[in-house]
């Protein structure tokens, strides 16, 4: 067999390593995100834990490349592990809430993320960083070994990724379960083994058939893991929509449906008190509401509710999921054929900001059926814009509805400062807020009227008996409960001293309090941790910075110390900034548009195709190219100038989200950012290699380093990014001190290569 | 620009807290809350009420060093501790952490402030004044309060400060001092209040305790606690089993107990100004498909007790923490569920019925 017909084979195994990589990460981010109800910060963690495993892999494991004598054997060997693994993680992965000892429905803290999701990962991305160094090494040995087949490895694998990427957007979400998913991955790579290995490929197909036998039925694995996920509930429906993941639970004619693992909607018997009170005492406070709108979880009681006011003409509804009420009335009761088929409602599958944004009518009430900003999704029904947006669209004495997270038993400091933030945030765009304290939920109203404050027993419970209202738990009585003098008071000295904090889109402080709120009650060993994090601003990174680099960089440029570390550490800050951008994209795609389960593989392959671009150009001008470090700063400085613009394009384009074209078309915006992000941070890494191997001879070595570095600052990226710099500090927060961080590594790495040419010069005499 | 206009922002947000706080004093001055809705009665301003000749039953044994005794007494059976029916036997005097995963005898609060939302006799203007403790010995899977009594979040503090505690909620203005799943920390309450004594406390105290208490110490309360407000949460011993940590002897052991407060404080009865300052006030929460036995309490409760005790059926339950692990529990009550239990409570001559009870009967 020829060489080149082996490096065409190993071409398209490096491929198929780049293709798994992404469907195995996307696939088991997915798994994961069912089992942490949802929330989008632990992305940041979950794709940490990929990155610094996937370093180790590439690093440690990568390295034995140099010493192993037959290479490709062991190359598909650890593909073959690697196909055995993935299915594996994603059944324990289905069966971590019961391992967890977590109930359904119960939150779990920031530390169980941390190390579930670590070790769900470990098998998986190490084998999978291990197959890209061994690629690299056997490619190399069958090319010239040199800087350039690094770079072309590079190229196969990311290529590898965007096809798998766009691959899981449109062919394997809508259609496929997971098991199919991971089962169709593994083949592939058993496949690549074949191909590989054609002498002992016996023993392949041997190990594919026992592979076929116990991976065959998906199905049934499927089937099993959900029942046990479930378990012991009974689980009539489990499906993936493009919005997340919605699961249907039945006891005796009662359903429940959870979607990413909360749950949302209980009929027929719904939370009578809860939605009474949140229904009821809004609408009694109004004297006349005939136009409504709700902005998601008003099926299941809360239209039926209202539809109780004889006043109301109509409700207009926004409910993202189409899938959810399609849901809804395939598993039909009294309650939700009552009040879905009623004329005066009219559903509407779309965002509930792009609804209240089209909006040209004014309505009486605007009730947000999102219980608190526990992800960005959320959030956005509780930040200034979004008050600023439901002020408009209301009639003069319209109010506002929704509730957070509230207690009469336990008042910690998160939950404090998440009502506060939240309070403060409406009063800057409505003059009258009122909120009613409740086990449960804090009821907020808002209005540009202050009938909501002047209201009191008399006045609703002539309301009552004026509507003929029947509702079990609004009553005369209960309503004094609720709204009883002494709660005002009560509510100002709750939040007294706490954060003043503007939740905003960008800036989502609300997600952050919501977090901590609920990681405080899980592990109270975070409680000090995050409350330290809140004080976190940008002066004190700024401050951090400088102190540092007036501490360290005097010693770089007498050249002291740390020679030859400026490349690699500068890798590390790209793979930081790669990541953040990574993640500020799909945050920004999850504020914007509400939405981007559907668009995670999509924004996460654009960014790839970027770094691979920017590779495959820079590799295929190697040979032209003289002052390989030049090149490099410039590169890095660009990268600083791009993380510094990001934020402006938002702040340029957001006065044009009112128009609805130019609104939808902006994805493409977000996707070419991405691309554009890639790019940059893609071209970086051949010319590392370069760079370095004009010193080190070690191809896997130095391959494996950068690669290890860029994964490494890429973890840091995901942790940093994703649980402290975005939630704390906002989208232009984040930015900043990506830039900042990248700056001073430029500085370090300026005042230092001096010495690595002097000694090049020393080598070369 | 930017600056002056977030400057100006926060001047109007500055000014429309202002607005809030000036309507809802105002609005404090001149209501009056007078709705007779069920014929309970109503009540008035809080200057002029009972509580102000009020002596609290703790006052006696305060004065007569007895107080100080008991909670000596409660203290030292920390050493193997009894203090609730678990006798789980934990040397919390030497640090241990007992069933309850209470650590020691470190006192733990979750939180103290007046509440508005208890029985309206505890309530009346000023509120009743809750201290939530941490940590439980019964520990049910569908706890609402799992935060605090499951994961134990509060923080710790000294005897002293919980004196201090109760003695700013009476400051406050508060009808009483509402102490929440005390069970744990009798000892340490009974030390608490009797400094708070000693230093001008006067209010009744409202023992709040899932009903689940041992004879033997709450013999030791005779005199001290002035309302008992105990949970009868099932009747059925395999169901308080199932739900709450192996408790079988929740039946039982809680009909002893009522009966026992019940000798020791009497009937609640209302004062004139429609506050409750002695006697007990039992909870009953109703669950999904008659878990909790509710009938056979009602008629318990007929049976055994005077028709005038004070009875608050509850209709609040909700699956929490744990609840979705057991599927004929996963989810709130229905309207028939709640008014068969108050309608069967009616026939047997309960007369003393929580007014908000009547929510649900049209």
């Amino acid at each position: 067999m020829s060489g080149g017909f082996m490096k065409n084979r190993i071409s398209i195994a490096i491929f198929a390593t780049g293709f798994s990589g992404i469907v195995g990460q996307v696939l088991l981010l997915r798994e994961l995100l069912i089992v942490f109800s949802g929330n989008e910060f632990s992305i940041g963690i979950i794709l940490a834990n990929w990155l610094i495993l996937e370093a180790f892999g590439s690093f440690v494991l990568g390295k034995k490349a140099e010493k192993t004598k037959n290479l490709i054997v062991t190359y598909a060997a650890i593909a073959c592990i690697f196909s055995f693994a993935l299915p594996s993680m994603v059944y324990i992965t289905r069966i971590l809430r019961p391992i967890l000892g977590y109930s359904i429905g119960e939150g779990v803290g920031v530390l169980p993320i941390l190390y579930s999701s670590f070790l769900i990962l470990l098998p998986v991305s190490v084998l999978h960083g291990s197959l890209f160094t061994f690629g690299c090494k056997v490619y190399s040995t069958l090319s010239e070994a040199d800087a350039a087949s690094i770079g072309r490895a590079y190229v196969y694998e990311t290529a590898g990724t965007i096809t798998g990427g766009i691959v899981w957007s449109f062919l394997l979400i809508p259609y496929l379960h997971s098991f199919y998913i991971s089962v169709g991955v593994s083949a592939i790579n058993f496949l690549v083994c074949v191909l590989l290995l054609p002498n002992i490929c016996t023993l392949l197909f041997f190990s594919l058939g026992v592979y076929s036998i116990v991976a065959g039925p998906a199905d049934y694995l499927h089937q099993r893991s959900i029942k046990a996920q479930w378990s012991p509930q009974d689980l009539v429906y489990y499906g993936n929509t493009k919005y997340g993941n919605i699961s249907v639970l039945h006891k005796d004619g009662q359903y429940t449906f959870f979607l990413d693992g909360t749950p949302q909607i209980d009929v027929p018997v719904p939370d009578i008190i809860a939605i009474e009170e949140f229904v009821h005492l809004p609408m009694l406070s109004h004297p006349d509401p005939k136009e409504l709108l709700i902005l998601g979880g008003g099926a299941g009681g809360v239209i039926n509710e209202i539809l109780k006011h004889p006043s109301v003409e109509s409700i207009d509804y926004a409910e993202l999921d189409p899938k959810l009420i399609e849901l809804v009335e395939l598993f039909p009761t009294d309650l939700t054929e009552r009040e879905l088929k009623d004329p005066r409602v009219t559903i509407k599958h779309i965002d509930g900001r792009l609804f209240l944004r089209m909006a040209d009518t004014g309505y009486d009430s605007i009730f947000v059926g999102f219980s608190e900003p526990s992800d960005l999704q959320t959030n956005r029904f509780f930040t200034h814009e979004f008050f600023t947006l439901a002020r408009k669209r209301l009639k003069e004495d319209g109010i506002l509805v929704f509730g957070l997270p509230g207690s009469l038993t336990y008042l910690s400091e998160e939950l404090k400062n998440l009502n506060s933030s939240v309070f403060h945030t409406l009063h800057m765009v409505f003059p009258y807020v009122r909120v009613i304290p409740g086990d449960g939920t804090n009821l907020f109203l808002a209005s540009a009227s202050s009938a909501i404050l002047l209201l009191d027993t008399p006045r609703l419970a002539e309301r009552v008996t004026k509507r003929n209202l029947k509702a079990h738990a609004i009553v005369p009585r209960n309503i004094e409960n609720k709204l009883h003098p002494g709660w005002t008071d009560w509510f100002l000295q709750f939040t007294e001293g706490s954060s003043g904090k503007i939740n905003s889109d960008f800036s989502p402080a609300g997600v952050f309090y919501t977090i901590s709120h609920w990681n405080a009650l899980y592990s109270s060993l975070f409680q000090s941790f995050f409350q330290t994090l809140e004080k976190l601003n940008l002066k004190m990174v700024g401050l951090c910075f400088i102190v540092l680099s007036a501490l360290i960089l005097p010693f770089r440029i007498k050249g002291v110390c740390f020679s030859g570390s400026g490349i690699p550490l500068c890798m590390v800050t790209t793979g930081f900034a790669g990541m953040i951008f990574d993640l500020a994209l799909i945050f920004t795609f999850q504020v914007i548009y509400g939405y981007v389960f559907a668009w995670l593989g999509l924004l996460i392959a654009c960014f790839m195709t970027g770094t691979a671009f920017g590779a495959m150009i820079i590799t295929s001008l190697l040979s032209r190219i003289r002052d390989e470090v030049k090149l490099f700063r410039i590169l890095d400085l660009s990268i600083i100038l791009f993380t510094l613009l990001l934020p402006l394009v938002f702040l340029l384009c957001r006065p044009y989200f009112d128009k609805p074209v130019l609104f939808l078309s902006f994805r493409l915006v977000i996707l070419f950012l991405g691309f554009a992000g890639g790019l940059l941070v893609g071209s970086q890494f051949p010319l590392a290699n370069r760079i370095y191997l004009k010193e080190h001879r070690n191809i896997a070595r130095t391959a494996g380093l950068f690669y290890g570095a860029d994964l490494l600052g890429g973890w840091f990226g995901g942790l940093a990014g994703g649980v402290i710099l975005l939630p704390v500090l906002g989208f232009f927060g984040t930015c900043l001190t990506a830039a900042l961080l990248k700056i001073f590594v430029f500085l370090f790495m300026v005042s230092g290569p001096e010495r690595i040419k002097s000694r090049k010069e020393g080598l070369v005499q | 620009m930017k600056v002056a206009e977030m400057k100006g922002r926060k001047l109007y947000g500055v000014f429309a807290i202002a607005v809030v706080l000036l309507y809802t004093s105002a609005g404090g001055n001149n209501e009056q809350i007078t709705v007779p809705v069920d014929g309970s009665p109503e009540y008035e301003q809080a200057d002029d009420h009972d509580t102000v000749n009020f002596e609290p039953a703790y006052l006696k044994l305060h004065r007569s060093g007895e107080l100080k005794e008991r909670a000596e007494k409660l203290w030292s059976m920390m050493g193997e501790c009894s203090l609730c029916p678990r006798e789980c036997g934990a040397n919390r005097l030497g640090g241990a952490t007992g069933f309850c995963r209470s650590k020691g005898t470190s006192l733990y609060v979750s939180s103290s402030f007046p509440h508005f939302g208890e029985e309206r006799p505890l309530v009346g203007r000023g509120g009743s004044g809750t201290i939530f403790f941490a940590n439980c010995g019964l520990r049910c899977v569908f706890c609402q309060n799992y935060e605090i009594s499951h994961l134990g979040r509060g923080t710790t503090v000294s005897i002293e400060d919980l004196a201090d505690m109760m003695l700013a909620l009476q400051r406050r203005g508060c009808h009483n001092i509402n102490l929440v799943t005390p069970t744990h920390y009798a000892a340490h309450i009974l030390k608490a209040l009797d400094i708070a004594a000693g230093k001008g406390l006067r209010l009744p105290i409202v023992y709040n305790t899932a009903g689940w208490e041992r004879l033997e110490i709450l013999r030791l309360f005779d005199g001290v606690v002035d309302i008992y407000l105990p949970d009868f949460k099932y009747w059925d011993s395999a169901m308080a089993d199932r739900y709450s940590a192996g408790a079988g002897s929740y039946p039982g052991i809680t009909s002893e107990a009522i009966l026992e407060m019940h000798r020791q404080v009497g009937v609640a009865r209302p004062g004139k100004d429609g506050l409750v300052s002695r006697g007990l006030m039992i909870r009953h929460l109703v669950m999904p498909v008659d878990v909790s036995g509710s009938f056979k309490i009602m008629e318990w409760i007929a049976e055994n007790l005077p028709k005038d005790t004070y009875v608050n059926i509850m209709a609040q339950y909700r699956p929490a923490y744990k609840a979705y692990d057991y599927p004929e529990i996963s989810r709130t009550i229905t309207a028939e569920e709640y008014s068969a239990v108050v309608a069967r409570a009616r026939d047997l001559g309960l007369t003393n019925l929580d007014s908000r009870t009547f929510w649900w009967l049209d």
